[in-house]
């Protein structure tokens, strides 16, 4: 008899190792989709809105005043995300300052003038709007679907020409008749 | 004429990659769960006041009641705003000819005190515990979120305000 005829069949039996292994891959690969927001960008993406977020940039050089452009897009440094594009060109206004009078109480003042150019200040303070998108849910607003901010954070973001700390002071959903 | 079945037969192998996969899986479990608070089983309902010391005016009207507040490091739900108030900053500042402090109200700047009702449960240290991980008393540095607002306050007051359960 030839053996080569004898077939021989190696039935492939699924045993607790290999299951142990599937539940082990599962549970990191969901564990990894859940870590990353996977699911939360999933659930958020289909309700993002554009809105406009205005900020205040305190005590910069005045010189970087000509570093803001319209349409100057913005990333956010701290949150590693696209933030929004700037709406026009801001206003800029001398820094304020708050200095101690010789009373002990306390004054508002500003920067004093630049002295090569007494037309404008040493330095200044800048407020302005970006244009972004994001989900506003009952607990806040998210930048891009998934991160929060609200007025009062500190963000620093970065053009292609500036890089600079922002305070969000206000976040409004953009009208789509606008 | 036939056919052979080779018969897997449990080996050494098998054993180490079964102990691996269980360390593994413990590693895992107690590092998920590191970080929170052992409790005694008490749930007690506290009130406690959260203040945001010399913000800017233009914040002031960002806070209203019913909203939650949140931990801004690890999302712990803090409770819930049942009140709250605006005051003017105060500097205290030294009026060197008089050789005395003197108290001014700082231009265009608030305190806001937030009254916050929260559910804690009693830490094995008899401190209050939020959201299961979250210790709170006097003096906590708190990094908050709101839905309008986000800042570092204190914690200035704390009162339980029913008993336990």
């Amino acid at each position: 008899m030839n053996d080569s005829s004898i077939k021989k069949t190696k039935k492939l039996r699924p045993n607790i190792i290999d299951l142990l292994i599937v539940v082990v891959v599962l549970g990191a690969v969901i564990g990894i989709a859940l870590r990353m927001g996977i699911v939360e960008k999933v659930i958020t993406s289909s309700s993002v809105e554009p809105a406009r977020i205005s900020f205040l940039v305190q005590d910069i050089n005045s010189d970087s005043y000509n570093y803001f452009n319209a349409g100057d897009v913005f990333y956010s440094d701290t949150h590693k995300c696209y933030f929004g594009t700037l709406e026009e060109k801001p206003y800029d206004l001398p820094a304020e300052m708050y200095i101690a009078g010789a009373d002990g109480t306390l004054i508002k003042s500003y920067s004093p003038t630049d002295p090569d150019d007494p037309t404008k200040s040493s330095r200044i303070d800048v407020r302005g709007k970006i244009l972004s998108s994001g989900v506003f849910s009952s607990e806040g607003f998210l930048l891009g679907g998934t991160t929060y901010i609200a007025p009062g954070s500190k963000i620093t973001v970065e053009s292609k020409n500036i890089t600079v700390s922002i305070t969000v002071t206000d976040i409004e959903r953009i009208n789509p008749t606008e | 004429m036939g056919t052979t079945v080779k018969k897997h037969r449990f080996n050494a192998v098998d054993a180490a990659i079964i102990i691996v996969i269980a360390v593994i899986i413990v590693a895992a479990v107690m590092f998920f769960s590191m970080g929170g608070t052992e409790t005694i089983n008490q749930t007690v309902k506290i009130e406690y006041v959260v203040e945001f010391r010399t913000i800017r005016n233009e914040f002031a009207d960002n806070f209203a009641v019913g909203e939650g507040v949140v931990d801004s490091v690890a999302k712990y739900h803090l409770g819930e705003v049942i009140d709250y108030a605006v005051e003017p900053a105060i500097y205290n500042g030294n009026d060197f000819s008089a050789g005395a402090l003197v108290s001014s109200v700082h231009p265009e700047h608030s305190n806001v005190r937030l009254s916050v009702a929260a559910e804690a449960t009693v830490g094995a240290d008899g401190r209050y515990v939020l959201d299961g991980g979250y210790d709170i008393s006097v003096g906590t540095t708190m990094y908050v979120r709101l839905p309008n607002y986000t800042g570092v306050g204190y914690c200035t007051e704390l009162s339980e305000t029913e008993g336990q359960s």
